[in-house]
């Protein structure tokens, strides 16, 4: 890079040498020393040029343009060039910017070709004395692949809400946002646009997680563009509440990992936007998308922190009842280990009386076995109050003489003064439930003193659902 | 102590189910410790996203006032 002082111009532009022996001809000469200077300082940036970046082709751009300047400079064709001043190609200024702008942009792309006339013309504008640095009202010659890139271009159709991607002023694809959003939930789906010139989704295999890579191409290297993801995205998210809740399932997440990974490729890339003309607009940018980020981020911590707390609330609670529970269980447990205490009594008695009558009665120890039997089926039994009389009324038993019997004394005697308690027996008025096994002891004492009742149909039951499935329990005879 | 035969039955059914009952709330307070834990891992995710947001406008910061 040649720093160079202005140098004056000089008024005069051409020399004319009149010979005599050649008075016939005139001879155009460079204006000097001025010429020569600044052909060797475009020499030089040429060769700063190539040196730099033989393969850029933003710099290919520079050099053919740098170079048809020479040589028409040098062909002498057309000193009074309208389109090129010597003036503007030897201004340090817009070398070096050029350069500047060349070095800081180390992502230049296909997207960066494109921009590179819109790119001149946001430089240029800054600056009155380069106006004419608008050189080229003929299209430049480049070669084809840069060519066909050259014309590609992204654009926002507001009408259709879609990105409509350009190549030779043909339209290549159209990408919506929905195909975006879909392409970041599923990465099943299957957009080759997206991926070329979009993101890409990829496995890190130290996280074991799916990254969304962002791809250099006219799309990203688009400001307006990108503002306008940015928007569909962040719109997306703040809407996320209006949204079905089965639609919610970790999609929200993964937005919002879109989100961040979009915001932070921006960042890392932000020289991409240098050439933006209003800094204020990149900056504003800036701020807006952190601001938002941010807001998306903070919002989502006081929601789990609130979930955090619902849970913890929850448990407790869970925590109370299950310590209830346990409580209740160990009263049943302890009522159960009683109860099989009790029963082995009851069943050992009950064996005994079983055995005492075999010895005189066949019959009664076949009910007494009955007996035995349906304590084990009373398995399903259900919870009911019943008293004796509620027995008798329902199995309809009568006396001998017709009357209706009330009470099982009735059966045992005609005598209204039979005393029972004196005569070893009970009348079992409680309900099943205040009973306890001593009174079925002293039933089973009383049915082994006295003869076996035999009803008509109908079998007594202390049991009604026992009663109902096996008919009888015993039989007492009188 | 007394009960019915009826009574132990029950309160054994009734144990049978008190014990399903408190799986069923083992399993729940299982998922949500789970689920309290991937909230927090979420938080700590949350907070490295912060940083690295905030790393990465202090560096733009810088760029844009030294530009």
């Amino acid at each position: 890079m040649l720093n160079t002082k202005p140098i004056k111009n000089n008024s005069n532009n051409n020399y004319t040498i009149n010979n005599s022996l050649n008075s016939d001809k005139n001879i155009k000469i460079e204006n000097s020393k001025q010429k020569e200077l600044e052909n060797l300082v475009l020499k030089t940036n040429i060769e700063n040029f190539n040196e730099s970046n033989k393969n850029d082709n933003y710099d290919s751009y520079k050099n053919n343009m740098m170079a048809e300047h020479f040589n028409s400079k040098i062909n002498n064709d057309s000193i009074n060039n309208n389109l090129i001043k010597s003036d503007t190609l030897l201004n340090p200024k817009i070398i070096n910017e050029f350069n500047n702008s060349k070095l800081d942009n180390t992502n230049l792309n296909l997207g960066n070709i494109i921009e590179g006339n819109k790119y001149n013309s946001l430089r240029i504008e800054d600056d009155s004395d380069i106006n004419n640095f608008k050189i080229l009202d003929k299209p430049f010659k480049m070669d084809n692949n840069t060519n066909t890139n050259t014309n590609s271009n992204v654009k926002w159709d507001s009408n259709n809400n879609n990105y409509v991607i350009y190549n030779n002023n043909n339209i290549e694809c159209v990408i919506t946002n929905n195909d975006i959003l879909k392409y970041i939930l599923n990465d099943d789906y299957n957009n080759i646009f997206i991926k070329k010139y979009i993101f890409i989704i990829t496995l890190n295999n130290t996280t074991n997680n799916n990254e969304f890579n962002f791809i250099d191409s006219i799309f990203t290297g688009n400001f307006d563009i990108m503002v306008k993801l940015q928007n569909f995205i962040y719109e997306t998210l703040n809407n996320y509440n209006d949204l079905i809740e089965s639609d919610k399932y970790n999609y929200y997440e993964i937005i919002t990992f879109f989100y961040y990974q979009l915001i932070i490729w921006l960042f890392k890339n932000s020289s991409k936007f240098d050439n933006i003309n209003d800094d204020n607009k990149v900056s504003k940018f800036f701020s807006v998308i952190i601001f938002r980020l941010n807001t998306i981020i903070l919002k989502n911590l006081v929601n789990i922190k609130k979930k955090i707390n619902d849970n913890n609330i929850l448990l407790n609670k869970l925590t109370e009842i299950k310590d209830d529970i346990n409580s209740k269980l160990n009263t049943i447990n302890i009522k159960l280990n009683n109860f099989s205490l009790d029963s082995d009594n009851i069943f050992d008695s009950n064996k005994q009386s079983s055995e005492t009558s075999k010895s005189s009665d066949t019959s009664e120890s076949s009910d007494s076995s009955t007996f035995n039997n349906n304590i084990t089926d009373n398995i399903t039994g259900k919870e009911t109050d019943i008293n004796s009389s509620d027995i008798i009324n329902k199995y309809k038993i009568v006396q001998k003489n017709g009357k209706k019997v009330d009470k099982i004394f009735d059966i045992i005697t005609d005598d209204s003064n039979y005393d029972s308690d004196n005569n070893s027996y009970k009348e079992i008025n409680d309900t099943i439930t205040n009973q306890n096994f001593s009174n079925l002891d002293k039933i089973k004492l009383l049915e082994n003193k006295i003869n076996s009742i035999e009803t008509t149909n109908n079998k007594i039951s202390y049991n009604p659902n026992s009663a109902d499935k096996n008919g009888k329990l015993f039989k007492i005879n009188i | 102590m007394s009960s019915s035969i009826n009574d132990k039955i029950i309160e054994k059914t009734i144990n049978i189910d008190l014990k399903k009952m408190v799986k069923e709330i083992d399993d729940l307070e299982i998922n949500i410790i789970k689920e309290n834990k991937s909230c927090e891992n979420k938080i700590d995710n949350y907070k490295e996203m912060l940083e690295q947001l905030i790393f990465e406008h202090h560096n733009l910061c810088i760029k844009l006032f030294n530009k």
